[in-house]
């Protein structure tokens, strides 16, 4: 084989066939204005998951604090203390009543 | 042939600007990975110097338009992409050794394809390795030489205007470079049949 064929088959070898196309430029404006549109519906879904976050947050704290039944809500006043019975007076007992003073003797001075 | 150089910073209006890019590539890619793999040897190495060096080139189209900084008007865009795929190939040169370890890179551009190959593709490969070895030796001007001629088939007006030196020295590398590619064949041939 000559050299020249050699080196002309070989040169030819190592080239890509087809020849690539040229490189991507994604910059063209109707590109931008998509990509812009893309980013615009990707910001709305952001800014709509983080209000239904909050939302449930604020259903979950609401039906804790039992805001769905307050019908059912126990009306009664808590004891202020465990030892005073409710509807308790302060009337003296009638056994208190009977009960006599004992008479204190004075002093023996005879 | 080389086509001459379209002198235009770049022009306005998108489709335009997409149409000239795209000549510039059709008319100018070859050379430019033509001179990458005439530096390395290696095709794809090549073809990723080749399109960064147009990547580049457009993205300063863009930056020119848009006015976001000053930047360099540029008269002759083939002398352009020819200056960065040139630095391009330089900067790999730096960072050889971290994309291929220690294993030389011929050793991996050498695996291709996991397929057997028919005898005559073997023959073929063999004789493409051994004439590889001897390019390798070879100084890069004078594969400069070679691969813009046996490549692209340019002419020796064509290659001297592309690397911009004299037709006469065009003609005295592409000898001696036939002549010692010719001479280094012949030797392995003898070694072959001792």
């Amino acid at each position: 084989m000559k050299v020249d064929e050699l080196l002309s088959d070989y040169f030819q070898s190592q080239m890509r066939h087809p020849w690539p196309p040229a490189p991507g430029a994604p910059a063209e404006p109707s590109a931008v204005i998509s990509r812009r549109a893309a980013a615009g519906e990707r910001g709305n879904r952001s800014r709509f998951t983080l209000a239904a976050s909050i939302a449930l947050l604020i259903g979950i704290c609401w039906y804790f604090s039992n805001g769905f039944e307050p019908g059912e809500r126990n009306s009664k006043p808590t004891p202020a203390a465990p030892g005073l019975l409710n509807e308790g007076s302060a009337k003296t007992p009638d056994e208190f009543k009977k009960t006599k003073k004992p008479e204190v003797a004075g002093p023996m001075l005879d | 042939m080389p086509h001459g150089a379209a002198n235009s910073p770049g022009p306005h209006s998108g489709s335009a600007r997409r149409a000239e890019f795209e000549a510039l590539y059709e008319h100018h890619s070859r050379e430019i990975w033509a001179l990458a793999y005439a530096r390395w040897m290696d095709p794809d190495l090549a073809m990723d110097v080749t399109q960064e060096a147009f990547l580049r080139l457009w993205k300063h189209w863009e930056r020119a338009k848009a006015g976001a900084e000053p930047s360099e008007e540029i008269q002759n865009p083939r002398a352009w992409l020819l200056r960065v795929a040139r630095n391009l190939a330089e900067d790999y040169a730096k960072s050889a050794f971290r994309r291929n370890g220690t294993q030389p890179p011929e050793l991996l551009n050498g695996v291709r394809s996991s397929q057997p190959m028919p005898i005559e593709m073997l023959e073929r490969e063999e004789l493409f390795g051994q004439l590889r070895a001897i390019l390798d030796e070879l100084s890069p001007a004078d594969r400069d030489v070679l691969t813009l001629r046996y490549a692209l088939d340019y002419d020796a007006n064509s290659i001297a205007e592309t690397l911009g030196v004299a037709v006469a020295a065009v003609h005295m590398r592409l000898s001696r470079a036939r002549q010692r590619v010719a001479d280094r064949l012949t030797e392995h041939e003898k070694q072959r049949a001792k």
